[in-house]
């Protein structure tokens, strides 16, 4: 492609970009844009005080995120150590329920694949056709046995990281009720700003 | 909240389903379960146990049992307990018999009392020999 050619195209596109950006900017509705009406703001008063609800909001904001907790990092807490998150949380119960039942659950897993394991071995080891039954019915139950366990250690894996997620989002409801209770009623209150104090 | 719970337990529940259907490898080469060309050996059957009579010197006890089909046993274990539930232990090995329709085996005995007997064939293959099932117990009375 020639130099010339090439920049007719360049040209071209260069126009159209224009076009299109003026033919937007045409087309913006600056009185909808500014109409306070659609905010419900029916005098200037809501304005006002939409406005210190606002700022009022924006202080309560930083001192919420001083105490609120991350999901995804108690989620990450809780699939690495079944009911770390819901200890994070506050939740001290529900952690304990969750981690005695997924150590439980696990460690009777561990017992029955154990003993499976040392049939199977027999099982594995035995030349006589008695023996090699009996040995390996012995090891196929306990195995079926630490396959049952092991899907409710999942099953109960899987219910704390979904739980964690609900924890979390009920502490942190909690901290922004109690920021806003603090804040309201405390007559001295020390903000990321600097101390007030109401009469 | 409902919901969720009756759709936890039918997760579990199906997870729980499909593990235990998950079956451990009979992974014995012995194994005729796993292994189609492996036979195992059949049960002896016939099994007669008579002890020495009263002022032998040297006590015994005459074993005897039916044949089995050659191709189907390469030799037999003799196992002696002393009651019928008891543990029997392998105290001899008889090569296998291609004439006659039963195997006869004098077991020196040291002592006189009652003793048990079970006989097994066993068949060799190249990962080993694979021993067939126990014979009916046969009890004989060594006297002094």
């Amino acid at each position: 492609m020639s130099n010339s050619l090439l920049q007719k195209v360049l040209l071209c596109l260069i126009f159209i970009l224009i076009w299109v950006t003026a033919s937007a900017q045409g087309s913006f509705d600056i009185d909808a844009f500014t109409d306070p009406a659609k905010y419900g703001w029916t005098q200037w008063e809501d304005r006002i005080n939409y406005r210190y609800d606002l700022t009022e909001r924006q202080k309560l904001l930083q001192l919420y995120e001083m105490e609120a907790q991350s999901i995804s990092g108690n989620i990450l807490k809780s699939a690495v150590f079944p009911g770390w998150g819901q200890f994070n949380a506050r939740s001290y119960t529900k952690g304990q329920v969750i981690l005695a039942v997924e150590i439980a659950m696990l460690g009777s897993a561990y017992f029955f694949y154990d003993r499976a394991m040392d049939n199977y071995e027999k099982y594995q080891n035995s030349t006589q056709i008695d023996d090699m039954n009996a040995y390996y019915q012995d090891a196929l139950v306990p195995y079926q046995y630490s396959l049952v366990f092991m899907t409710f250690a999942t099953v109960v894996w899987a219910y704390n990281i979904f739980d964690v997620v609900q924890t979390t989002e009920r502490y942190n409801a909690e901290v922004w009720q109690k920021t806003l209770r603090n804040y309201y009623n405390a007559p001295v209150q020390i903000t990321p700003t600097g101390i007030q104090i109401r009469f | 909240m409902k919901t969720n719970t009756i759709c936890l337990l039918i997760v579990t529940l199906l997870i729980i389903i499909l593990t235990v259907s998950c079956e451990l490898k009979r992974s014995n080469p012995l194994d005729p379960s796993s292994h189609p060309e492996i036979e195992a050996p059949p049960r002896v059957t016939g099994l007669t146990a008579v002890g020495s009579g009263p002022g032998v010197a040297s006590k015994y006890v005459q074993l005897e049992w039916a044949i089995n089909n050659i191709n189907q046993t390469d030799g037999y274990y003799i196992y002696m307990g002393l009651a019928y539930n008891s543990a029997y232990a392998r105290i001899d090995e008889v090569g296998n018999v291609s004439t006659g329709s039963t195997i006869t085996r004098v077991i020196p005995i040291e002592a006189p009392g009652f003793y048990y007997f079970k006989v097994s064939a066993y068949k060799t293959y190249p990962d080993g020999r694979l021993e067939g099932p126990l014979s009916e117990w046969a009890i004989a009375r060594v006297d002094n």
